[in-house]
C-alpha cells in the first residue's frame, strides 16, 4: 500500500486487467527451449491497469 | 546475461552484423540494451480509480550521449557535488523483430489490429533498411553468443524512460552493449533523424 498527499491507493482491491508478467526472468528461460530462446521474438503489448483509491480517514 | 551458441545461419552471412560487449557495470552507458521495459502512456485519476495504461517493450537501446550518462553518474554518487549534470530521463527507441517489421506486423499487439503498419518488401526496399539507407531504421544482426534475434530499431519510436526507474532494474534488465564503433554510428543516425529537414 503506498501513500501519496494523504491519498492511500488500495492495490488488494485492484482490477487490473494484467494477464502477462512483464519481466522474463532467468528461471523463465531455463523452462523455455534452450536453443529456441532468443530475446526481441516477442512484440510490444498494453497493459491497463485500473485500481480503486481509498482515501485515508484518518 | 545468458550466452547461447545457435546452429542457425544468418542468410545473409556476417554483413549486417555488429559486435556487442558486457557493459559498464557501474552504470548506464549509451548503446546498452535493456530487455521488457516499461513506457507509460498515461495515468489519471477519476471517479475514485486511478487508470494507469504502459507498453511493454521486449528491447530498447539507450541513445543518450554517453558522456551526459557518465556526468549523471559521476555528480549522482558523489556527496561533495552540486545536482548540476543530474539527468531526469534516458533516451532509448525499441527495437524490434526485424520479420515483424518487414511484415508489418510488430505493433499488432497494441492496436489490436493485423498488418498496423506499412510492410517493408524484402527485395528492393528492405535490402536498403538492411543497408541503413532509410533514415527512420537501423538495422542490426548480433554474433552468434548474443541470444538477439535481427531487430530493427525505428528512431521515430523514440521515447523517454526515468533515471532512477531505469537505474533500480538495471541488473535484472541489462541485455548487452554495443560496442563502442557501433554505438557512435546509431548516435550518429539518430542525429541525423532528428535534424532531417522535410521538403515540400
Amino acid at each position: 500500500m503506498r501513500e501519496t498527499n494523504s491519498t492511500l491507493i488500495e492495490y488488494e482491491k485492484s482490477e487490473s486487467t494484467e494477464t502477462i508478467a512483464p519481466t522474463t526472468t532467468e528461471a523463465t528461460i531455463a523452462e523455455m527451449d534452450i536453443e529456441d530462446f532468443r530475446y526481441g521474438k516477442d512484440k510490444p503489448r498494453r497493459i491497463e491497469i485500473r485500481r480503486k483509491i481509498v482515501h485515508d480517514s484518518g | 546475461m545468458a550466452k547461447i551458441n545457435h546452429e542457425e545461419s544468418k542468410s545473409e552471412g556476417k554483413l549486417y552484423m555488429i559486435r556487442v560487449d558486457e557493459g559498464d557495470q557501474t552504470r548506464i552507458s549509451q548503446g546498452d540494451i535493456y530487455k521488457d521495459i516499461e513506457y507509460i502512456e498515461y495515468v489519471f485519476e477519476k471517479d475514485g480509480y486511478i487508470e494507469i495504461s504502459k507498453i511493454i517493450f521486449p528491447l530498447v537501446v539507450v541513445l543518450t550521449q554517453d558522456c551526459d550518462l557518465a556526468q549523471d553518474f559521476k555528480f549522482r554518487e558523489a556527496t561533495d557535488k552540486t545536482k548540476d549534470k543530474i539527468l531526469f530521463s534516458v533516451l532509448v527507441a525499441p527495437m524490434y523483430n526485424a520479420d515483424d517489421v518487414f511484415n508489418g506486423t510488430h505493433l499488432d499487439d497494441i492496436y489490436e489490429q493485423e498488418k498496423s503498419m506499412e510492410s517493408i518488401p524484402r527485395k528492393t526496399p528492405g535490402k536498403f533498411l538492411k543497408q541503413n539507407e532509410r533514415c527512420r531504421y537501423h538495422y542490426l544482426e548480433f554474433p552468434e553468443d548474443t541470444p538477439i534475434v535481427p531487430a530493427i530499431i525505428d528512431f521515430k519510436h523514440y521515447f523517454s524512460i526515468n533515471i532512477n526507474q531505469l537505474l533500480s532494474c538495471r541488473k535484472e534488465h541489462f541485455v548487452c552493449r554495443m560496442s563502442e564503433l557501433y554505438r557512435e554510428d546509431l548516435s550518429l543516425r539518430f542525429a541525423n533523424f532528428l535534424s532531417r529537414i522535410g521538403l515540400p
